[in-house]
């Protein structure tokens, strides 16, 4: 029996832990869920966790003080999702500073908002992982595969290497076209082979393996969800690199006109755990900040 | 001091422009770095990305005069994307695009090597140094109040 | 733990005057894994590389860092002293601290020895991650494929059969001679140039190391340099090649009658045809195209004439399999379209020919026996105007010169004051660039003999009232438009890529220059080898040029070829990437960035992962910067090494 803590940070929005609901039948009773603000209404942590599953993404000042205390508390720590694991979708808010973010979400100055850390962050920013479990959501194999490990105290499954492409159907004649697409832009897609190759982005390329590649086989391209595999770091700059090289007959101006967002495209999960993780306005207004002390 | 920049280049045009400008003499700042590739094909994004997190203030493809002087067929051309998209990757960083700048220079061009070299050492004085980045962790809560 | 030994040169003044070399040992040795630091007046000569090799083995150094000057010129001799020393050449990193620093920042002495320590500092965090690296040889097949049956062809496949090697010549028409063949004298000697060609095509045919191989086309090539297997379509001549003896009665009999190539329009052929009688092989060919038999069924009379029955209408197009170690590409050139330059009147007079087409009036074995006669009108022309440069030095159609236009006009000249002795012949010439050797004194000669001479270019061609040519040329010697009234306009025209090159340009993958032709690795210091190794160029499919030139630089493509062969192996390229199978997914980015085919995708344990062909890999490491999933690495310039210098830089 695994004493399970489900740690929801503030910038979650509790695709993980349904994706935990789904799978619970299969794993009830291997475990006790002894803190959840979401789905068991406990909200204090108790001592002597076996295992934290932290979704969501660090963002307030109250996060890190939650984060810190689970850590403290258990045993073993995950990041479940791609949030808790690289900063997710939240993590692309580093490209504002703080008040131009409050600014663009609430429009006026908000009285009730926790206070901010001045990045969105994965996790790992603050403690120690363990392990790290993305997908958004976490493909329910893996996490089944997870507890079942930690409840039988085995060792815990290697991250994979391969690339969603490992384990794509689509078919593939390893000739690109010369051009890039915008899914909708070409009304002849075949789908049932590769989407990079009829110039269709797709970034099963350079995301990690183990979600079965369920959207491309189901018509819909690679999002990159998974991350990077184990021997990468910034993923966004491996799609960048590797689609550029690829595309690059195009000239440089009509290659920007299709591909005119690749933050967007490339580093939609990462960006907090890429190489630069944040704009700088954030380190200018941080300095302007200190000096104003 | 000036602003220090990375610059990559390729084995047979711009590293050998490079040493052209050294054996006409040809003057330039002594703030550009270059690190030698064997093919402007093998410069990715990652390389600026790096340097401009460790503290480059602005990084320089180089590579050989397009379309037909690469001695890869098309190694520059692949430069050429991934500067491309990289630039338009630092604009929604909120980083200037010009931090990063594309050259063609070929073995003959001891010159142009050093002219490009003043240019964008001057243009980068303008824009000032980027910030020294630090760990996510370390930048602590922005107080709103 | 790696020991690293790391050795700055003074280089005399050129680096001490400038760098504070003492200050640059004391830092660098501070470094990790530095082991040995030491600085030295002349580190290339024959002490420096002495002491390296004392050092090796005296503190068992493993990685060696030279910091001096360009390693484009010295990294050889410094990996020559790390093999005396029984180290592999591989664990040299060399710091450029002469060309990209001393040289360069003279007046700066401070902030130049900071980069100087920056840079041998970097130089040694990669030479702290260096691996071994292993070059194999590869052997080379001892045999040429020449690709193109003109005089460059020909030139450079007699050279390699001379030198003892096999060749194979490929010719896509029924005979060997290309242009040159169809030229009835050449400049500036006014050899008879079919006499000078022919001798040179029956050695072709006759050597024993020569596989002559005509109305064919190479139309596959894989492979790499040394271990080339080529696929060469072999067309059905529908005339069986060991049967015919060459006598022409099939042709003598033949009743049909078609335009003919080889004389450019001017004159006719039959159906079963020699495009000349020189030709080489003697073997005709039947054009299917026009044969009656193989029109309308009926005929056959070249069948019962034949008295070796070598006729054989069931003969099927053949593919020739051959392996070679070097492929020699000389498919030469063709004229420009005259009617792109349309202000002249090419293909609306019948009386504007080409300088090609004047080629074939002179010529004793041409449509007129020799007689220059103006064309639909069959009578001497008393009045011609020449137009040099037709096509050529134009914003509007080709910008280069042509090199051949200028004396092959004076040449044409020379052939109709002969022919015609009261002719009036008009040159109209921008310039005249006669630069070769006896060429001045050509031109020189054709001014004594009474030819007119107008510098500028034509701006149209008229029928004018009289029924004759009216030739419009500005005069700016006169400040006057003239109108030149003539019977007959000869134009020179520009000269293009042969339009059968651009087959072979895929099949081979060559590139091109923005002219067109094909592209040298060097203009003067390589001008026969190409990007792709074991693949030379030669003659017009290079630029254009004339034949003294054309045959000089076949010789140099043969020599290119030989001694690749003659030395028997290739060693291939240290800095080569490598898959980690285990990593890969098959995506297949690495296919598709690379430009030399040496990545293939393989199925593996049920798994599509890439594998390159070492021999193909030239180590641009595209395919290293291009993989998504990390599984490419190119030795020498792995991702953690460039990464590593990066930071030492910053630091």
């Amino acid at each position: 029996m695994i004493r399970l803590a489900l740690v929801s940070l503030s910038g979650y929005c509790s695709g993980c832990e349904v994706a935990l609901a789904d799978v619970i039948s299969e794993v009830l009773p291997r475990i006790e869920i002894v803190y959840s603000t979401l789905i068991a209404d406990i909200d204090k942590l108790p001592s002597n966790i076996d295992l934290s599953l932290v979704s969501g993404a660090v963002r307030t000042k109250h996060d890190i003080e939650v984060l810190r205390e689970a850590r403290n508390k258990s045993k073993l720590l995950v990041a479940l999702g791609s949030c808790a694991s690289f900063g997710g979708i939240p993590g692309l808010a580093n490209v504002y500073v703080v008040a131009e973010l409050l600014r663009e979400i609430y429009g006026t100055y908000p009285r009730e908002v926790p206070k901010l850390t001045r990045a969105a962050a994965p996790v790992s920013e603050y403690v120690q992982v363990d392990y790290r479990l993305p997908g958004c959501p976490p493909p329910y194999k893996l996490l089944i595969e997870l507890l079942v490990c930690v409840d039988e105290k085995k060792p815990l499954p290697k991250p994979p290497s391969r690339t969603v492409c490992d384990e794509c159907s689509l078919k593939k004649r390893d000739v690109y076209e010369e051009n890039v697409y915008r899914l909708g832009e070409r009304d002849d897609v075949d789908f049932s082979r590769c989407f990079l190759e009829q110039g269709i982005l797709c970034m099963g390329i350079a995301t990690a393996s183990g979600c079965e590649a369920q959207c491309p086989s189901r018509g819909v391209p690679c999002r990159g969800c998974r991350g990077p595999p184990a021997k990468i770091v910034d993923q966004g700059e491996r799609l960048l690199s590797s689609i550029a090289s690829v595309f690059s007959k195009i000239d440089e101006e009509e290659l920007v006109r299709k591909i005119p967002d690749p933050l967007g495209y490339f580093y939609r999960f990462t960006l907090p755990s890429s190489t630069i993780p944040y704009t700088p306005e954030i380190l200018k207004r941080m300095e302007k900040d200190e000096g104003s002390d | 001091m000036k602003p220090k920049i990375l610059v990559l280049t390729c084995t047979y045009c711009s590293y050998a422009g490079a040493d052209m400008a050294g054996v006409s003499k040809i003057q330039y700042p002594p703030s550009a770095y270059i690190v030698r590739l064997i093919c402007s094909g093998r410069e990715e994004a990652l390389f600026a990305l790096e340097a401009l997190r460790e503290g480059f203030d602005g990084v320089l493809f180089t590579g050989c005069h397009i379309p037909y002087d690469c001695h890869f067929i098309s190694g520059n051309f692949k430069a050429r994307a991934r500067v491309a998209l990289l630039k338009k990757l630092l604009s929604q960083l909120g980083i200037e695009d010009s931090r990063v700048r594309l050259e063609w220079i070929s073995a003959s061009e001891g010159d142009k090597f050093a002219k490009v070299v003043f240019e964008f050492t001057r243009e980068l004085e303008e824009m000032g140094s980027l910030p020294k980045f630090r760990k996510i962790s370390e930048l602590g809560v922005e107080e709103h109040d | 733990m790696p020991r690293v030994g790391v050795y700055v040169c003074h280089c005399g003044k050129n680096i001490a005057g400038v760098l504070d070399v003492k200050r640059i040992v004391r830092e660098v040795a501070k470094e990790e894994d530095v082991v040995v630091c030491k600085d030295y007046p002349f580190m290339c000569s024959s002490e420096g590389q002495r002491l390296i090799a004392e050092d090796i083995r005296r503190h068992n150094l493993d990685r060696i860092v030279v910091a001096a000057c360009s390693p484009r010129t010295h990294e050889p001799i410094f990996q020559e002293a790390l093999k005396r020393a029984g180290l592999s050449p591989f664990f040299l990193e060399m710091a450029n601290i002469r060309d990209q620093c001393s040289w360069v920042h003279e007046h700066e002495k401070e902030l130049a020895t900071d980069k100087a320590i920056r840079l041998v500092k970097a130089a040694v965090a990669k030479a702290r991650l260096l691996e071994e690296i292993r070059v194999e040889k590869i052997s080379v097949k001892q045999s040429v494929l020449v690709i193109g049956g003109g005089v460059a062809g020909i030139t450079a496949a007699l050279d390699v059969a001379k030198a003892g090697f096999k060749v194979y010549l490929v010719e896509k028409n029924s005979s060997i001679g290309g242009h040159m063949a169809q030229l009835d004298k050449t400049f500036p000697t006014l050899d008879c140039s079919i006499c000078i060609l022919g001798p040179l095509m029956v050695e072709v045919a006759t050597h024993p190391n020569i596989t002559l191989l005509t109305y064919s086309e190479v139309i596959e090539v894989e492979g790499y340099v040394g271990n080339f297997k080529v696929k060469i379509l072999k067309k059905a001549r529908k005339v069986d090649e060991t049967k015919c003896t060459g006598c022409l009665l099939c042709m003598e009999k033949c009743p049909t009658r078609v335009p003919s190539e080889f004389d450019r329009g001017l004159g006719e052929r039959k159906s079963i045809y020699v495009p000349f009688p020189q030709a080489v092989p003697r073997v005709p060919v039947i054009d299917t195209e026009h044969c009656l038999y193989f029109t309308k069924g009926v005929c056959r009379l070249c069948e019962k004439i034949c008295p070796v029955k070598a006729i054989n209408y069931e003969q099927e197009d053949e593919i020739i399999e051959i392996e070679v170690g070097a492929i020699i590409v000389a498919t030469g050139y063709e004229e420009y379209d005259p009617r792109k330059v349309p202000e002249y009147g090419y293909g609306m007079f019948t009386e504007v020919i080409t300088g090609l087409q004047l080629e074939r009036l002179a010529s004793s074995f041409g449509p007129t026996r020799g007689k220059i006669l103006v064309p639909g009108k069959n009578k001497e022309p008393q009045r011609v105007a020449i137009l040099a440069c037709t096509g050529s030095r134009d914003e509007k159609n080709l910008p280069y010169c042509c090199r051949v236009g200028c004396m092959n006009a004076l040449k044409h000249a020379w052939y109709i004051k002969h022919s015609i002795p009261g002719a009036t012949i008009y040159v109209i010439a921008p310039d005249v660039r006669s630069f070769g050797k006896g060429y001045e004194e050509f031109y020189r000669r054709i001014r004594s003999e009474g030819v007119i001479l107008i510098k500028g270019r034509a701006s149209e061609v008229h029928r004018s009232p009289e029924g004759c040519l009216g030739v419009y040329v500005y005069d700016p010697s006169l400040d006057e438009v003239l109108v030149l009234k003539v019977d007959l306009v000869v134009l020179e025209m520009g000269l293009v890529p042969n339009p059968a090159s651009e087959k072979i340009r895929d099949v081979l993958k060559l590139s091109k220059s923005t002219d067109g032709f094909f592209l040298e690795v060097h203009p003067k210091l390589r001008p026969v080898e190409t990007s792709i190794e074991g693949v030379f160029i030669c003659g017009c499919a290079q630029s254009p040029k004339d034949i003294p030139d054309t045959v000089a630089q076949a010789s140099s493509a043969a020599m290119k070829a030989v001694e690749l062969l003659a030395k028997g192996y290739v060693e291939s390229v240290p800095y080569v990437v490598s898959v980690d199978e285990e990593t890969c997914s098959g995506c297949g980015i690495c296919v598709s960035v690379c430009e030399f085919n040496a990545i293939e995708i393989v199925e593996k344990n049920d798994r599509r992962v890439a594998k390159v062909n070492t021999a193909l890999c030239k180590g641009c490491g595209s395919c290293a910067a291009a993989c998504p999933s990390g599984a490419i690495e190119q030795a020498h310039f792995t991702r953690e090494q460039v990464l590593a210098m990066i930071k030492a830089l910053a630091r």
